[in-house]
């Protein structure tokens, strides 16, 4: 059993397509839908924004050069390649600059932890610099701890 | 631990690789879901750069921060999205909002103008005009249910916040579209 009130705020906010409806609502509604022509009158005006937001609502296409820039950074990152890094800093455009400041960051920081071993007279306290660990620094200057 | 399919337990193991530190599952990662996350960022965000921008921090953060996802609470592909939603109203908040198709057709210096949209009677570019017009939560509720067809529990998963909020979110962002549209349409028509 299900109330007309309550199904119209279905209609609102999930629009006319009984699919997309909440599950524990969805067959009575749908029998209330059936036998009540102004509900039906609502569904048909939600049906069309339906259609506008499926239909006409676009989303950007990836370009091939974003995704790159993101894979080329985890590449430099993995091989520690200097070359490659420097030509990362080489090119134009806010997020490859800032990609490659964080690829330095890291790198500086891995020599850093490198430098403290080899001066530690312990040798437990030896630091192996791995491929994981520079990628774990290289983007380590975001301070936005908080983003969950 | 959570009812994973094929896919989202695929997913599991590459998050399980990444967090072992292996980059080329990060690299697959970002094949994978690249365009859906491009796609929930481009619909909250009007400008395809922010968008990628957006994106593209989301990634580094999965791939800085790979501890953050837990299998047991869910399939890799909603909490991604939460990070991209995340992002995106990070992002807006910094920008000026925007109340109205009037002062939005003055601010806007990218894509169709309201007026340029209505009368080229592109259903596209209204749409996107009028969405212009919405706050940021309401898009992002609509880009995950209508844009990803998540279900609502899904985008309250994403979104952070109760199935409730997203009816809410949900009902008022058809609200202002249809408004948006129907203003588009009569000034159009004048």
């Amino acid at each position: 059993m299900i109330e007309r009130q309550r199904l119209s705020e279905i209609l609102d906010a999930c629009g006319a397509n009984p699919a997309r409806w909440p599950d524990e609502e969805r067959e009575a509604a749908k029998a209330l839908l059936a036998r009540d022509t102004e509900l039906q009158a609502q569904a048909r005006q939600e049906a069309v924004l339906d259609d506008w937001l499926i239909t006409a609502w676009d989303a950007p296409a990836p370009r091939p050069q974003a995704m790159e820039t993101l894979l080329a950074a985890s590449r430099v990152t993995a091989q520690a390649g200097v070359p490659r890094a420097i030509a990362a800093q080489e090119t134009t455009g806010r997020r490859e600059r800032w990609l490659a400041n964080g690829w330095a960051v890291g790198l500086a920081a891995s020599i850093m932890a490198l430098l403290m071993a080899v001066s530690d007279p312990a040798p437990q306290a030896q630091v192996e610099v791995t491929d994981s660990s520079v990628a774990s620094l290289a983007f380590s200057t975001d301070l936005s701890e908080g983003w969950l | 631990m959570a009812e994973l399919d094929d896919k989202a337990q695929a997913d599991a193991l590459l998050m399980e690789r990444l967090q072992s530190g292996e980059n080329t599952a990060f690299q697959e990662l970002v094949q994978r879901y690249y365009a859906v996350a491009l796609r929930i960022a481009g619909r909250i965000l009007p400008v395809q750069e922010e968008a990628e921008d957006a994106v593209q921090e989301a990634f580094l953060k999965v791939w800085r921060m790979p501890d953050r996802y837990d299998p047991e609470r869910g399939a890799f592909k909603p909490w991604l999205a939460r990070v991209v939603v995340n992002q995106c109203l990070d992002r807006r908040r910094l920008l000026r909002p925007v109340e109205s198709i009037e002062v939005l057709a003055e601010a806007a210096d990218e894509g169709p103008t309201p007026e340029e949209a209505a009368q080229s009677s592109d259903r596209k570019a209204r749409v996107t005009a009028a969405m212009d017009t919405l706050p940021p939560r309401q898009r992002a509720a609509l880009a995950l249910f209508y844009g990803e067809g998540m279900s609502m529990s899904e985008v309250a998963e994403a979104m952070s916040i109760n199935v409730k909020a997203v009816e809410s979110l949900l009902s008022r962002g058809r609200a202002g579209l249809r408004g948006a549209l129907e203003s588009l349409a009569r000034e159009a028509a004048e």
